[in-house]
């Protein structure tokens, strides 16, 4: 059987397990519903449009723009740094080691300055998710050829030209590395903040299910988050692996 | 997951031929940053004036107070123990793990996608899971810090190991070497600069799985202490507390890019 099948077999495996070990007594049904309960719930979810309105919009919403605003901002603070070396040898060695340091401690900070609610919910995200742009594009921008950079010159193309004519298509490809990146730590940081200390979201709804003891609401939630976590992650995979065909073709 | 460019091909060291960085230089270089932030964070906090904003002096004097505090002191030590005994379980585990997954290209296969997958998404939400089966306290936290920082570390391990020249394993094999001199000649100058950068980025997600976890539901650690102060808005002392989270994690994330940056000149000089 090719690997394919066999990663198949596994997830197979595994949710069998799920659904027949609370079933068959090895594990205690109120802390591990079986799987199929468990789907139920995040069906009824679903199909639940104040589920909808108080905690997967907002946390889509989150995503979304921390999402926005660290591609964005993250690209041009790369430009900037890769642009003029000697900010980018200043803060060179703390954008490595920004991923050591949990920004998230940042959260409780930005919570008693802002409140509860939206705002510093996407800071953090947006703060998590940026550094990984800001270092693959320097690292794309790295990678542009040096012949290509004097075509530019030779050219006259002005700044503005040359960024969105040369350096940006040249980067793409790490540059696209890096909003994968981005995608995924918005997502976890949007999350990780509701879960903590939100009054909304899906995050919230899970920490409140479970301690309100809805387990089965809990693992629902957590499904969903899962599923929500593949699909936001492999469309986004796709859509730019097309369009990285599209510029280096 | 994020690498930069090798240092030698940084645009401002073009045209020169690479040279060692100068140690004093680069520290000098290093304290720049922090100095602007501080300065700046300074100059904000005064124009602003407000309650809620703290001042550097304020976070500094509130993390001086805490620093008093017998329960602060018993909560660090205890969040260090528990950073370290979760990493030092991801680490070798996750290497294990992922040197005999990479020594096989069609396992490597198998478990690629969902190694992947599990360590794409957000973890956080399993915490629940966690305290319903391992309870309130330090296995549920170590448990969990240990999950967030086993992902990346075994992937990064199988990749490397991949890619390791697998003529070099069969050379092994003719020459009949004992395994001890395999692992110094062979696979560790393969497999040491990825183990070095995979401990690093384990590092930042360990000590944030552990923090998290603190903030949710622990009955201290430095992450409860911090959750602590938020109801009575004791601003200077959640200032002063995230100041020094920052630079715990500093020290470690620091001297592991240092030794990264060395590792990979010495088994890996391209």
């Amino acid at each position: 059987m090719s690997p394919r099948g066999w990663t198949i077999a596994l997830v197979v495996l595994f949710a069998l397990a799920l659904e027949l070990s609370p079933r068959l007594g090895l594990v205690d049904s109120f802390s591990l519903p079986p799987l199929s309960n468990m789907l139920v719930h995040a069906w009824q979810l679903l199909i639940d449009p104040q589920f909808w309105a108080r905690d997967l919009a907002p946390s889509l919403l989150a995503v979304a723009m921390s999402f926005a605003i660290a591609a964005v901002g993250g690209v041009l603070i790369g430009l900037v740094l890769w642009r003029f070396p000697l900010a980018r040898r200043v803060v060179e060695p703390w954008l490595a080691t920004y991923y050591a340091i949990p920004t998230f401690a940042l959260f409780p900070l930005l919570v008693v300055l802002l409140g509860v609610g939206f705002v510093p919910i996407v800071m953090l995200a947006t703060l998590l998710a940026i550094v990984a742009v800001i270092t693959s594009t320097m690292d794309g921008l790295d990678s542009t050829p040096r012949t290509i950079l004097r075509l530019a010159e030779s050219l006259r193309l002005s700044p503005f030209r040359r960024t969105m004519k040369i350096l940006l298509p040249s980067a793409t490809v790490q540059i696209n590395v890096g909003l994968r990146l981005a995608l995924s730590y918005s997502l976890i940081g949007v999350l990780a903040s509701e879960f903590v200390l939100s009054t909304s979201g899906l995050g919230h709804f899970i920490s409140r299910a479970y301690n309100d003891f809805a387990i089965a609401d809990m693992y629902g939630a957590i499904l969903l988050v899962f599923l929500l976590a593949l699909i936001v992650n492999s469309v986004f995979g796709s859509l730019l692996n097309r369009r990285a065909r599209r510029v280096s073709a | 997951m994020s690498t930069s460019a090798p240092i030698r091909n940084s645009p401002h060291l073009a045209g020169r031929s690479w040279k060692a960085p100068r140690p004093l230089a680069q520290m000098g270089t290093l304290v720049v940053l922090p100095v602007i932030i501080f300065i700046v964070w300074a100059i904000v906090a005064t124009v602003v004036d407000s309650l809620v904003f703290p001042h550097p002096g304020q976070a500094l004097a509130g993390l001086w107070l805490d620093l008093q505090r017998e329960s602060y002191r018993s909560s660090i030590l205890s969040t260090v123990t528990l950073l370290l005994i979760g990493w030092a379980l991801a680490a070798v585990i996750g290497t294990l793990v992922g040197f005999g997954l990479g020594l096989s290209q069609f396992w490597s296969a198998v478990f690629a996608t969902p190694l992947f997958a599990l360590y794409s998404i957000p973890k956080v939400t399993l915490y629940p899971v966690f305290l319903i089966f391992l309870g309130i306290g330090e296995e549920s936290s170590v448990a969990f810090a240990f999950f967030h920082g086993v992902f990346p570390m075994a992937l990064l391990v199988m990749a490397a190991t991949a890619a390791m020249d697998k003529n070099l394993l069969k050379l092994a094999d003719v020459l009949v070497m004992p395994w001890h001199v395999k692992l110094r000649k062979i696979l560790i100058p393969a497999l040491l600069p990825t183990i070095v950068t995979a401990l690093r980025i384990a590092f930042g997600l360990t000590l944030m799985g552990l923090i998290l976890a603190g903030m949710f539901s622990a009955t201290s650690g430095l992450g409860h202490e911090l959750v602590n102060n938020i109801a009575f808005v004791r601003i200077d002392r959640i200032a002063g507390q995230v100041l020094f989270i920052v630079i715990l994690a500093i020290i470690p994330g620091l001297t592991l890019r240092w030794l990264e940056t060395r590792v990979t000149l010495r088994y890996q000089p391209e």
